[in-house]
């Protein structure tokens, strides 16, 4: 029984060595191909992006560009083919002003491509919505019990997406990218 | 033909009892990696178990372990987390307890507060091993606390309306 015991615990240790190891082995597709100097990015990798800058439903307006950083390189046998820090660019599609009754602002960012290490620009997907804070409870209990224009007063919070907001964005469309060998 | 028993009856009641738990446990452990693999293969049903997963925890990929060319469906101290949970229930399950292991429960879970608290002010940066070995401690600090504290509670309420009681210890 300690024998098996013991066993068990150095197989606790050890699958947790080899998916700490997988963390850095593992290449970002499983799906891929190589061509003399160029490499195929299918559709579907993710891309882990970053907002370096905090957006704010009150400054934003729809159509506005916003940037992205790559927050982790994307690989593919062993080739960058997205690097880190490299920009992703994106647009405001969407922002709801903060209204009355407590209404909370929204606001939505679609995303659209990548920059690869060729200077390619990768077409990915991805949404980032953020909805401000709904005060529309307070402003109902305050318009009733103390005055009307609680109502008309007591607006909702600004949607804010804070700087460092991580994103997960896919590849659109396979894309063969051209690596120094 | 009478085999040899590695589990007594005692332990068998007593698994029986945590089964619930523990296949929780093991259920939400299997979605974070079914998640990634799921998504290697491009499946868009892949993203219903990360948002299966989602609210309990934030999914933020940079603090998520890696597998199949991407993150798990919880982050590097929550799947230690659970990863300890459903190890520590697995071992209550067999060893019983007779008691609530408090202050063990404590000192595990201040390694993952001061390692969260000092990133979340922004003080300094964590990284994935540290808080996967946090997660594990603050894992095992809850197991040591929830574990006894519903075998013994099941066996009080057992007691009380005279039942026959689930042996809590060896």
């Amino acid at each position: 029984m300690r024998k098996c015991r013991a066993l068990f615990m150095v197989g606790v240790v050890l699958s947790f060595w080899a998916m700490w190891l997988m963390n850095f082995s593992m290449p970002a597709s499983a799906a891929y191909t190589v061509l003399a100097g160029k490499v195929k990015l299918t559709s579907g990798t993710p891309v882990i992006l970053r907002l370096p800058v905090s957006l704010n439903s009150a400054t934003a307006k729809q159509g506005d560009p916003v940037t992205f950083e790559v927050a982790r390189p994307v690989e593919v046998e062993g080739k960058v083919l997205i690097a880190q820090s490299a920009i992703a660019t994106g647009e405001v599609s969407s922002v709801e002003k903060r209204g009355a009754i407590g209404e909370a602002a929204k606001i939505m960012v679609n995303l659209r491509s990548v920059k690869a290490v060729d200077g390619k620009e990768v077409p990915i997907r991805a949404t980032l919505s953020q909805e401000g804070k709904n005060k529309q409870l307070t402003a109902i209990l305050v318009g009733i019990l103390l005055c009307i224009l609680g109502l008309f007063l007591i607006k909702g919070g600004e949607a804010i997406v804070p700087a460092g907001t991580e994103v997960k964005a896919y590849v659109d469309m396979d894309v063969d990218i051209e690596v120094n060998t | 033909m009478k085999g040899k028993r590695y589990i007594s009856r005692e332990a068998q009641r007593r698994l029986l009892l945590l089964a619930p738990l523990i296949t929780l446990f093991f259920l939400i452990l299997l979605d974070a990696f079914i998640a990634p693999y799921l998504e290697s293969l491009r499946l868009p049903v892949s993203q219903s178990f990360y948002e299966f997963l989602k609210p309990l925890c934030h999914q933020m990929p940079t603090r998520c372990l890696w597998i199949f060319g991407s993150n798990t469906a919880l982050c590097s101290r929550c799947l230690g987390i659970f990863f300890a949970l459903l190890i520590t229930g697995l071992y209550f399950g067999i060893k019983g307890a007779d008691r609530v292991y408090w202050k063990m429960a404590v000192l595990l879970n201040l390694p993952a507060l001061i390692d969260g608290y000092t990133q979340l002010r922004g003080w300094r940066m964590s990284n994935n091993l540290l808080r996967l070995g946090t997660g594990l401690m603050a894992g095992v600090g809850a197991g040591v606390f929830l574990f006894p504290l519903y075998l013994l509670s099941v066996a009080r309420l057992k007691k009380l309306f005279g039942m026959k009681a689930t042996p809590i210890e060896n």
